[in-house]
């Protein structure tokens, strides 16, 4: 008998949960595939490996960006092997659940269940990120009092008050870690007159990225092509300069943190001064972004434990429980 | 004779027939028929599944993967 799957289907990290088993992917989101033929040439950490790298007729795409889908083939194709990497066949046809954007749309989420139907799934179910990661992060949920997660993801930002196993409140909004990214390439274009890659943006932001000064804060020496000689050229950039690249994405993640807080019923934020705010998600890393939300919520932060395996792990508990839990699912609720 | 006996027995068979069916049909669409969803019951159940004692093997995988993080 098949085993059930669990997907968490992120923009910037795929994870794979086997009933029974666990974690049993962790990679990368991202195909390379032949332009010609539109073969599948490369996924997961290897597809990463060739991204800005490779030759005109090779293109190494993430097929999710901001938390939708903008690539529906290349989803599909993506979902395909993974299934297939999994041990799904034509006489192995497990239930999968698939942790989505709660942003998604009629369209993206009609794509998702279809394409892994099509894949091989008996059946395909859709459970929001926020929901996923409550569980994933150990949260007393289904006590009637305010728990509040904040999952930072690659594309999205997705804030939910949860109470009695149910959503209660919930913000989306499409910001994350590329966006921080791309706030880098952005100013180092700007700024230096350099262009740099999203790769070496994204190891700018882990080396020195950080959303308040720290005594810890330190430089970084960069390389890229010079936008007027067209050169290779190598400059030094401050965490102070980064800090101010990353303040407009940083103050957007925030505000969508208060407007939760603000349409949440006034017995559940009281909870939420006790019991505090749990961030996940692989942008929730970026230094002094907890103390800094600290700051402007007056409210406890705290880091969840696993921030980025908590939602493929709370879907895999949703797996593990498919008949109780299957209220949660979002067709389920429609 | 033979053939009244005939037609009688063919009658019978019919009715026979026709009251299985009828029997079957009723059988099918009563297991059909959707049961009336005890709310209470299936609530109880949903907040059970995320209760901290069915969060075991949960907080099992939590510190798998805390470990193989660390190994990383």
């Amino acid at each position: 008998m098949a085993r059930d799957l669990a997907i968490d289907l992120g923009t910037a990290n795929t994870l794979v949960y086997k009933q029974g088993e666990g974690i049993i992917m962790n990679e990368p989101t991202v195909i390379a595939k032949n332009r010609r033929t539109n073969e599948v040439l490369a996924t997961g950490h290897e597809a990463w490996d060739m991204i800005g790298r490779t030759p005109s007729y090779i293109v190494a795409v993430r097929p999710l960006r901001g938390g939708a889908i903008t690539d529906f083939e290349t989803t599909e194709q993506m979902i395909r092997l993974l299934l297939k990497r999994a041990g799904v066949s034509h006489f192995a046809r497990p239930k999968v659940l698939i942790c989505v954007p709660s942003a998604i749309t009629e369209v993206e989420r009609r794509a998702v269940t279809e394409a892994t139907r099509r894949a091989g799934a008996a059946d395909a179910q859709l459970l929001e990120q926020p929901m996923a990661a409550a569980i994933g992060a150990d949260l007393p949920i289904e006590e009637p009092v305010g728990n509040m997660v904040v999952d930072i993801g690659g594309g999205t930002t997705e804030t939910a008050v949860i109470s009695l196993g149910g959503i209660v409140t919930l913000r989306a909004e499409r910001v994350g870690g590329f966006t921080m990214d791309e706030a880098i390439q952005g100013w180092v274009r700007k700024e230096h007159g350099l262009a740099i890659g999203e790769r070496t943006a994204e190891e700018i932001k882990i080396q020195i990225g950080s959303a308040l000064p720290s005594p810890a804060d330190r430089d970084a020496e960069v390389k890229g092509r010079d936008l007027v000689t067209g050169l290779p050229k190598t400059v030094v950039l401050t965490a102070a300069e980064i800090r101010e690249a990353l303040d407009e994405v940083v103050t957007r993640m925030i505000d969508s943190v208060k407007e939760c807080l603000a349409v949440t019923p006034p017995e559940l934020a009281q909870d939420l001064l006790t019991r505090g705010i749990y961030l996940v998600g692989g942008g929730a890393l970026l230094r002094g972004l907890s103390e800094r939300l600290q700051l402007e919520t007056k409210v406890p932060v705290m880091m969840s434990s696993q921030p980025l395996e908590a939602v493929v792990l709370g879907a895999g508990h949703c797996i593990e429980n498919y008949q109780a839990l299957r209220g949660m699912f979002m067709d389920a609720r429609r | 004779m033979i053939a009244a006996t005939s037609i009688a027995s063919l009658v019978f068979a019919a009715i026979s027939i026709a009251a299985a069916s009828a029997l079957a049909y009723l059988v099918a669409t009563d297991n059909r028929r959707s049961r009336p969803v005890d709310g209470a019951a299936q609530f109880r159940r949903h907040l059970n599944a995320l209760s901290d004692d069915s969060r075991e093997h949960l907080r099992e995988q939590i510190r798998i993967a805390r470990e193989q993080r660390q190994v990383r």
